[in-house]
């Protein structure tokens, strides 16, 4: 009697307990057919077979039964091993191949986020001109004196064309909110849209987020502090873009880093799960993140001792510039 | 021609492989003719295993027909030695990032032993069912809990006696403790998972080693 089932590029096959394959049902012998069956949840091959081997309960898949009986399975299929590696790289290079091909949607994302700063940028600048042009207009709030029809006209236009940026903004927004829930639910979860968005778009992309450490995350964005803190010795930067996170933001400032670092590990999890395995994670993630954020709170309760200067290089004045400080621990 | 290890020659003072894809360079090393091979020249500095094999690594569990799993491949440039190890073998090479993804699988097309596979390291019960039970597991993801993630792969994709090789950097596995400290821990959780740790190379710059341990 069938124990279990198990897939392999040769097809579907049905194991007893001992290992010995009981039955098979063959995929056909093209890569890239073989690789669709791959994808498949279930193929029209596994059905057969299931149904051939009603058994009463269903067989369970298990397929370490394919890799502790390759010879068997070989055997069974009259296949021998250097054929079965040469199909097994043929199969790898299809699966491969439909991975890249398909659509980067991070970059989507990306370049929503690229066009919403600069629909941004426009109508912040486009509305300063309008007020101040509605400013000589209507001096004191009432209108100017030879204030003409033509000249409101024009102002209408332009006050129109403001909004019209406005309204192009907050679409582009739902359209990020949709694309980053598709492609990193986790990261849109636990950050929402916006700053998951700006992590992926300051890391170039959901994969390289995905493979950032913690610590790498939470400067994101503030690669000048960075860079100063490298030349010039200044305290490393605490917060990028992560900064804009509520619970960061609003931390007294001894226990900022903390918070921060704690928020970009998690982020760090939730961008790999997006990246790469795909399951949805992001509610554990939030709990254990706000026990952390409570211990951090109950341990640090207190305002320390601001700064010590550890070392002054050559015993030079403590005011003189190139000095060493570093933030007490 | 010394051989360092089965496989591995010393050509003008450098470890080498004799090159499966005859003119084909993979990352600018230099190719050396002698009598009827061509050698690779193997840059330690590109390659940990390279580095370890100069530090005096005492065995190299690949054999010429040996199937190896390779995890966290990159580009391919430690891989396409391995794949020079065995050439009547098969080197199946996980890799997660897209961007490397694409470098490798060009390689693998010229590479007959060469076989790509895009996945998640972690999850090897999510491999496309392609693979078979390797001899060797080598391992060079920088992952936090990477000695799990090995047992995980080897509780799958190893034979009972197989060999795993594993290049740990301390530093990537938890910052808040001390690199050796780290390191006890790996080793320690790799022995309750029923590995034998057979030797420990140190490579340059510190805190980075290759361990190579033994299923029992
Ligand atoms: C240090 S590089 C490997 C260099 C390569 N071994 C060599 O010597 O040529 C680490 C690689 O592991 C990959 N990686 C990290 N985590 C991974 C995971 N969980 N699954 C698969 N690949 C991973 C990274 O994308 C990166 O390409």
């Amino acid at each position: 009697m069938a124990a279990a089932y198990a897939r392999c590029i040769l097809g579907v096959f049905a194991f007893d307990r001992e290992g010995r394959v009981l039955d098979f049902e063959a995929f056909p012998s093209q890569p890239g057919t073989i690789a669709g069956a791959l994808l498949q949840e279930t193929t029209p091959e596994e059905e057969a077979l299931l149904a051939r081997q009603a058994s009463g309960e269903g067989l369970r898949r298990d397929q370490r039964f394919v890799l502790d009986h390759l010879d068997g399975v070989l055997e069974a299929a009259s296949v021998s091993l250097e054929e079965y590696r040469r199909l097994a790289r043929e199969v790898s290079f299809e699966l491969v191949e439909s991975s890249l091909k398909a659509l980067p949607r991070d970059r989507l994302a990306m370049e929503a986020i690229g066009a919403i700063d600069q629909v941004e940028e426009a109508a912040n600048l486009l509305s300063e001109r309008y007020r101040e042009w509605e400013g000589s207009c209507y001096p004191g709030g009432s209108p100017a004196a030879g204030l003409a029809g033509v000249d409101v006209d024009a102002l209408g236009e332009l006050g129109g064309q403001v909004s019209a940026l406005k309204a192009l903004k907050a679409g582009l927004e739902e359209y990020l909110t949709r694309v980053l829930e598709e492609t990193a639910p986790n990261l849109s979860a636990l950050l929402g849209p916006g700053l998951a968005g700006r992590l992926i778009s300051l890391a170039g992309g959901l994969e390289r987020l995905a493979v950032m450490p913690g610590s790498k995350i939470q400067v994101l964005g503030a690669e000048k502090a960075l860079f100063r803190h490298v030349k010039d010795g200044t305290p490393p930067p605490k917060h990028g873009a992560i900064f804009q996170f509520p619970a960061v933001k609003g931390a007294p400032w001894w226990q900022r880093g903390k918070i921060a670092r704690a928020l970009a590990n998690k982020a760090a999890m939730a961008a790999r799960a997006d990246a790469f395995s795909g399951d949805y994670i992001a509610d554990e993630l939030k709990a254990q993140l706000e026990r952390r954020f409570d211990e951090i709170r109950r341990t640090h309760p207190k305002e320390p001792r601001r700064m010590r200067i550890i070392r002054t290089p050559r015993g030079k004045g403590k005011g003189k510039p190139g000095k060493k400080r570093r933030r007490r621990r | 021609m010394k051989e360092l290890l089965p496989g591995v020659y010393e050509v003008r003072g450098s470890p080498a492989t004799v090159n499966l894809v005859p003119g084909m360079r993979v990352y600018g090393e230099r190719l050396v003719r002698e009598g009827d091979r061509e050698y690779r020249l193997w840059n330690p500095r590109r390659s940990k295993l390279s580095a370890a094999v100069l530090k005096g690594l005492s065995s190299l569990p690949i054999r010429e027909d040996s199937p190896v799993l390779y995890l966290g491949a990159a580009s391919g440039t430690t891989a396409s030695h391995v794949s020079d190890l065995c050439p009547r073998g098969v080197v199946y090479c996980v890799e997660m990032s897209r961007r490397s993804m694409a470098d490798l699988y060009q390689l693998a097309r010229r590479r007959p032993n060469m076989v790509p596979i895009m996945a998640d390291a972690r999850n090897p019960e999510g491999y496309p069912p392609l693979l078979e039970r390797c001899e060797l597991i080598y391992q060079d993801i920088a992952q936090r809990d990477q000695a799990a993630i090995l047992v995980r792969n080897a509780d799958w994709y190893l034979r009972d006696g197989g060999e795993v090789l594993m290049a740990v950097k301390a530093k990537s596995i938890d910052v808040s403790a001390e690199p050796w400290e780290v390191f006890e821990k790996e080793m320690a959780f790799l022995k309750e998972k029923g590995f034998r740790v057979r030797e420990v190379i140190e490579l340059e710059p510190y805190h980075r080693h290759l361990l190579r341990a033994r299923k029992k």
